[in-house]
C-alpha cells in the first residue's frame, strides 16, 4: 500500500512538472531563421538610407547639412531616412526638424535617453503623412518607435520602420520582451549596436524569439564602436548595405526584401 | 558611514524625483481655415506662442501644403522657428493638399497616432490626433488634439465616442484633451464629454468669437479627473483667428 502510494506520488509530482513546463523554455538549439531565395525579386525591395558614425560622437558636427537635404529631397527611392545621433537640445531647433521642413518632408524622433536640455536620439525623415508613429519606451532605458509606411513593392506592403540603438546588455532581454510578436505585423528594426554585445544580442534573440532574421554591419574602423543591425520578421531579408557618404557624412544605404 | 548616510539619500531623492507632479503649460488655437487672417504666416503665430511658451500647443484647422496657404507646412515650420517637435493629423485631403489637426511639443514624442471618423449625418471627415512624451523628470503624458464636427450633437457626441473608443485603448496615461468641441457647456456632447474626461476650465470665459465672445466651444478637458490647474487665460488675437486661444498651467499628481 505504502508502495503503491510512494508511485502516485511520483507520478503525481511528475505530471505536474511536465504541465508546468513553459513551452517556450524547451531546451532547444535556438531558432535559426531558413536560408531566404538565392534570387532577389528587384520589385519587392525597400531602401532605407541609415545616416550614422556608428560611434558616440554627435552626427551633425556643424550646421551645414545642406548636401542632405539637398540629397533627400532630389531622390525619391527610399522608403525612409534616418539620423542616428541627430541630436536635439530642448528648446533649439532639431536638425532633424528643420532637414525634413526644407525637404518638404516630415520628421520624427526616437529619443535614446530622457534629459533636461539635451536629449540623444535618432531621427527619422519620411515622404508621406504618418497616421501611427508607434513607439513604446522601457523606463528611460530602452525607446524603440518607428513609421507605419506602404512599401511600393510588387504587391504593396505595410511596414513599420523603427529605429532603436543598444549600449547595454541588458536592453537584449528588453527588445525581445518589447517586440514580442509583432515583428509578426511587419516591424523592421534598424539600428546600431555596440560591436561588442554584437554576439551576446544575436545569442540572446535565438533563444527568447522566433520568425526573424538578424544582420549586422560592421565597419573595420577602431573609431567605429557601433555596428549597424537589421532585425526583420522572417519574411523580410537585408540583401545589401552599401557604405556611402553625403556631405562627408556616413550613409549605410539597406535594401531589404519583402519575401512573399 | 558615509556610504551608509549617502544611499539612502539618494535613494530617497530617487523616489521623490519620481514622484514629482507632472506640470505642464499648454495651449490651444483654432487658427482658422489654416492660418487665413493671418495670412498664412508662421511667424505670426510664433510671435503669440513665444510669449506664453507653452510645453505643447495643439491646433485644429491645420493646412499642410495647401494651395491656399501658398504650398507651406506651417507646423513644420513653426516647429523650425520655435525649437519644437512637430505632428500633423490629417483629416481630410483638401486644397491641393491637407486638412487638420496639428501638435507641437517642446520635448520629443515617443508616440503619436491620428484616427478620422465620419458618422452618419457629418459635414464632414473630423479627425482626433495624439502624442505620448516622456517628460524630463520621468512621467508619461498623452497630449490630444480634436476639432468635432459642427453639424449636429449626434454627430459630436458620435466623434467623440469613436475618440474615447481609440484613445483610452491600452492607454492609462494621464491625458489632455484639447480643441474646438463646437458645443457649449451645458450641450449633449459636454454632458457625454463629462462622462470621461473633466473640463479643466469650467466655469471659465467665453472663447468665441474671438472679439467680444459669447460662447465657450474650445476646451481643455483631462483624463483622468484628477488635473488641477494653477492657471487658465482665454486670450485675444483678432489678427490671427476668429477663435480666442487657450493658455493653461496644469498639473496631474
Amino acid at each position: 500500500m505504502k508502495t503503491l502510494k510512494n508511485l502516485l506520488y511520483i507520478l503525481f509530482s511528475a505530471c505536474i512538472l511536465i504541465s508546468c513546463e513553459d513551452p517556450n523554455t524547451t531546451e532547444h538549439n535556438g531558432y535559426e531563421a531558413p536560408e531566404p531565395p538565392a534570387t532577389v525579386v528587384d520589385g519587392n525591395l525597400l531602401t532605407v538610407e541609415y545616416y550614422s558614425r556608428l560611434n558616440e560622437e554627435n552626427l551633425f558636427q556643424t550646421e551645414d547639412y545642406n548636401a542632405i537635404i539637398s540629397h533627400i529631397a532630389a531622390t525619391s527611392k527610399p522608403l525612409a531616412f534616418f539620423f542616428d545621433r541627430s541630436d536635439a537640445t530642448i528648446g533649439q531647433t532639431s536638425p532633424v526638424v528643420n532637414m525634413a521642413w526644407k525637404a518638404k518632408m516630415k520628421s520624427f524622433f526616437v529619443q535614446n535617453e530622457t534629459g533636461q536640455l539635451y536629449i540623444q536620439g535618432t531621427g527619422i525623415i519620411v515622404r508621406p503623412l504618418i497616421p501611427v508613429f508607434d513607439g513604446i519606451h522601457r523606463s528611460d532605458s530602452l525607446f524603440l518607435a518607428g513609421c507605419t509606411l506602404m512599401a511600393p513593392c510588387n504587391q504593396p506592403v505595410t511596414v513599420v520602420l523603427s529605429t532603436c540603438k543598444i549600449s547595454e546588455i541588458y536592453q537584449h532581454a528588453q527588445i525581445a520582451e518589447a517586440l514580442g510578436d509583432s515583428l509578426k505585423t511587419n516591424k523592421i528594426v534598424i539600428g546600431t549596436i555596440a560591436t561588442d554585445q554584437k554576439e551576446s544580442f544575436k545569442e540572446y534573440l535565438k533563444y527568447h524569439m522566433t520568425g526573424f532574421r538578424l544582420a549586422f554591419h560592421t565597419v573595420s574602423d577602431i573609431e567605429k564602436t557601433y555596428s549597424l543591425f537589421i532585425l526583420t520578421p522572417v519574411n523580410f531579408v537585408s540583401r545589401d548595405i552599401q557604405e556611402l557618404s553625403i556631405g562627408g557624412i556616413p550613409m549605410y544605404q539597406c535594401k531589404i526584401e519583402y519575401l512573399n | 558611514m558615509i556610504k551608509r548616510i549617502i544611499f539612502p539619500l539618494l535613494l530617497l531623492a530617487s523616489v521623490f524625483a519620481n514622484a514629482q507632479n507632472l506640470s505642464v503649460r499648454v495651449m490651444t488655437m483654432n487658427i482658422r481655415e489654416g492660418g487665413q487672417l493671418a495670412g498664412y504666416v508662421a511667424d505670426s503665430f510664433c510671435t503669440c506662442i513665444r510669449k506664453y511658451d507653452p510645453d505643447m500647443v495643439v491646433f485644429q484647422e491645420m493646412d499642410n501644403y495647401t494651395n491656399r496657404n501658398g504650398n507651406k507646412d506651417l507646423v513644420s515650420e513653426m516647429a523650425v522657428k520655435l525649437g519644437m517637435f512637430p505632428y500633423f493629423g490629417r483629416s481630410f485631403a483638401y486644397d491641393g493638399g491637407d486638412f487638420g489637426n496639428a501638435i507641437l511639443s517642446k520635448y520629443p514624442f515617443y508616440n503619436a497616432k491620428t484616427i478620422t471618423s465620419k458618422p452618419s449625418g457629418a459635414s464632414e471627415m473630423r479627425g482626433c490626433s495624439w502624442i505620448d512624451i516622456l517628460l524630463p523628470n520621468k512621467r508619461t503624458i498623452r497630449v490630444a488634439v480634436t476639432h468635432l464636427d459642427v453639424s449636429s450633437e449626434q454627430v459630436r457626441v458620435s466623434n467623440l465616442a469613436t475618440i474615447n473608443a481609440s484613445i483610452f485603448t491600452g492607454s492609462t496615461l494621464p491625458t489632455l484633451l484639447m480643441g474646438d468641441f463646437n458645443a457649449s457647456p451645458e450641450s449633449t456632447t459636454i454632458v457625454y464629454a463629462l462622462n470621461n474626461w473633466q473640463d479643466i476650465g469650467a466655469g471659465t470665459g467665453y472663447t468665441f468669437p474671438c472679439t467680444n465672445p459669447t460662447s465657450r466651444i474650445d476646451y481643455i478637458m483631462g483624463y483622468p479627473k484628477t488635473w488641477t490647474k494653477s492657471s487658465y487665460q482665454i486670450v485675444s488675437y483678432p489678427k490671427l483667428s476668429d477663435h480666442c486661444f487657450v493658455v493653461a498651467e496644469l498639473s496631474f499628481p
